[in-house]
């Protein structure tokens, strides 16, 4: 330490820091509400299994044998339906809810989503190019690997656009996603107008989000995109607060502003595309969670990023639970049921916050 | 407490945007122990000299040196534990609280919590933020936003600071504390360099002053040197007279109605300036 403040602290040890105690408890409470919402929607459909042999099951295929009678039917569906789209359902909640909260960072944000950056669309553009395609190079990956690209080649995209000697300019690169999501859509929209009957059914059914396709192959083709994100994005929570202080303020307490933003957006792209090639479109997520948790815990990336992570797969599973219960046996499309609950609810918030802190900006 | 000493360096350099100069063959040095402040009408480059000075910008021409090496050399990590930047406006998004946003000034030095945080709350309470630390930052006033920043600046605790305008939107008590901060720092061993538009806080407060006009430095020197009625009637377009302060030993700088054509005669006829631009 250099030149000392020298006046004593007047015996304030810890003002301020008054969050600790709720965030200390975010954890364990988001962690107990994630296992109910496992349990729940492992539980609940057309067969009815309690949560005592949902366990059973899944420990007895991590090599540990309980105690509980399972029937072998109910095994049949937990196994082969259910578990995988609730491990589908927790990852793609998780990483869009941790790409949401590093994006609206990145971006200094609040209304910042992985849409905004064009990943969403361009993965949509991707898919749907290669329904109406109606070639299948990769096989049944061949969707999922098309979105994929799409979401990349967007952000890239974007992102190359609003560079300028070696600068990125915030608003350059949002307005240049704007643009991106304007030229997506309108190919979107030519290419629905011109589909035959089965491909435009396949291309709503996508579009809409759904996790109606989840196999254990879909779960482990996506694990280790979005599991990347999840384990190295909290890393950079320190670099987060310092980029929502400003860019040069972050460069001058030491942040490599530009490696840094490059490496968040890329892995946020990652997780997002990777999300959307074996769920579709679904949105509100990455917008909504992020400011639940800021209200709950305040906007300290180093919890906001693994909190948004834990919410975002409660508030799908939670989605998800109701798509597929709410109008049994037709299942609601994913992303509808997101966007119909979120929408009001972010009116909601920001009428909150327009009265509590006179708005964001 | 002792700090390594650092001089930063600035020869002739230029910054041109569209072949426009806006910095021009500026060359000034700021070393350990000293308050320097950059004065000069609005678009005189003042701004953009400091960015120089902090690496925000290359310079289109000429070299910035601190401690004998290139800036652009440095890496921003390093950078960060040898120079804190006060910017002249924060704005947050994020409701970040008021001690958040000075612990954030720590993050360039290894982490220790308790330590940190005394440091923190500590140089709350020298700009008189300490009893705005569990308040969020957006809340704050202007005038309070920048003296939590300054905390957080302070809090950075490098051996070289460069002050944008940091008592813009004070009041005359807390514009005081603020250059007092400076000053303390200084006398600590700290190399300050101050972008100052109240040219009597300047005047009270500057080891040396350093006139910025079009881009050029026109005028170097202590404040006396400096603080002329001809070169300040000149720099501003305005007429000026420079009196002497009544309780400080420093020129006091008044200015007159638009449209007086000569000075008013006044005791203490400005010595001769030392102009090097």
């Amino acid at each position: 330490m250099a030149y000392s403040p020298a006046a004593s602290t007047r015996g304030r040890t810890a003002a301020g820091v008054g969050g600790r105690r709720r965030r200390a408890l975010l954890f364990p409470a988001l962690l107990a509400v994630l296992i109910g919402a496992v349990l729940l929607n492992a539980g609940l459909g057309a067969v009815p299994i309690g949560p005592a042999q949902v366990v059973a099951v899944i420990l007895r295929h991590l090599g540990i044998t309980l105690d509980v009678p399972v029937i072998a039917q109910e095994e049949a569906v937990l196994w082969s339906i259910r578990l995988p789209r609730v491990a589908l359902v927790l990852l793609v909640g998780a990483g869009l809810g941790t790409a949401g909260a590093v994006l609206q960072g990145v971006f200094r944000n609040p209304l910042a989503d992985p849409s905004l950056v064009g990943v969403s669309s361009g993965a949509a553009l991707g898919a749907i190019v290669a329904i109406m395609a109606g070639v299948a190079p990769f096989g049944s990956a061949t969707l999922p690997v098309a979105a994929f690209a799409g979401g990349m080649f967007a952000t890239l995209a974007v992102y190359g656009f609003a560079r300028h000697e070696g600068r990125t300019e915030v608003v350059t690169l949002i307005l240049a996603g704007i643009a991106m999501n304007a030229i997506t859509g309108a190919m979107m929209g030519l290419l629905t107008f011109i589909a035959d009957d089965r491909q435009l059914r396949s291309i709503v059914f996508w579009s809409l989000g759904s996790a109606g396709g989840a196999t254990w192959r879909t779960v482990l083709a996506v694990l280790p995109f979005i599991s990347a994100g999840l384990v190295l994005l909290p890393r950079w929570g320190w670099a987060l607060n310092l980029l929502v202080l400003g860019e040069r303020e972050a460069r001058h307490l030491g942040v490599e502003t530009e490696r840094t933003r490059f490496l968040l957006i890329g892995l946020s792209a990652l997780m997002t595309g990777a999300a959307v090639s074996v769920a579709g479109i679904v949105g509100f997520v990455g917008l909504v969670v992020p400011h639940i948790v800021r209200m709950l815990a305040g906007p300290d990336h180093r919890t906001l990023l693994p909190a948004s992570a834990l919410g975002g797969a409660v508030l799908l599973l939670s989605a998800d639970l109701v798509a597929r219960t709410v109008a049994i046996p037709r299942e609601l499309p994913l992303g509808v049921v997101t966007a119909l609950a979120g929408g009001p609810f972010f009116l909601w918030l920001l009428h909150r916050t327009r009265r509590e802190h006179g708005g964001w900006a | 407490m002792a700090l390594a000493t650092a001089e930063l360096v600035a020869k002739a350099v230029s910054y041109r945007v569209g072949g426009r100069p806006l910095v021009d063959h500026v060359s000034l040095a700021v070393r350990s122990g000293q308050v320097v402040v950059l004065i000069g009408p609005n678009g005189a480059g003042k701004s953009t000299l400091l960015k120089l000075l902090a690496g925000d910008l290359l310079p289109s021409g000429g070299q910035i040196m601190l401690n004998g090496r290139p800036l652009h050399a440095y890496r921003a990590a390093e950078l960060a534990r040898l120079r804190a930047v006060m910017p002249q406006q924060t704005v947050l998004q994020f409701a970040f609280t008021a001690l958040e946003v000075v612990l954030m000034g720590r993050t360039p030095h290894a982490r220790d919590g308790r330590a940190d945080l005394e440091v923190a709350l500590a140089w709350m309470t020298r700009t008189d933020t300490d009893h705005l630390a569990p308040r969020t930052f957006p809340s704050l006033s202007v005038g309070e936003q920048q003296r939590v920043t300054l905390a957080r600046v302070l809090a950075q605790a490098t051996p070289v600071l460069l002050l944008d305008e940091p008592t813009a939107a004070l009041d005359i008590r807390h514009q005081e504390l603020v250059m007092a901060l400076a000053r303390e720092a200084a006398a600590a061993g700290a190399a300050v360099l101050a972008v100052l538009h109240d040219l009597n806080m300047a005047a009270a407060y500057a080891d040396r002053i350093a006139v910025l006009s079009g881009g050029r430095l026109v005028a170097e020197g202590d404040p006396w040197q400096v603080l002329t009625e001809p070169l300040l009637t000149t720099v501003f377009e305005h007429p000026i007279a420079v009196t002497r302060h009544p309780a400080r030993d420093c020129p006091l700088v008044v200015p007159l109605p638009p449209g007086s054509l000569t000075a008013p005669v006044t005791p203490t006829a400005s010595e001769p300036s030392a102009a090097v631009g």
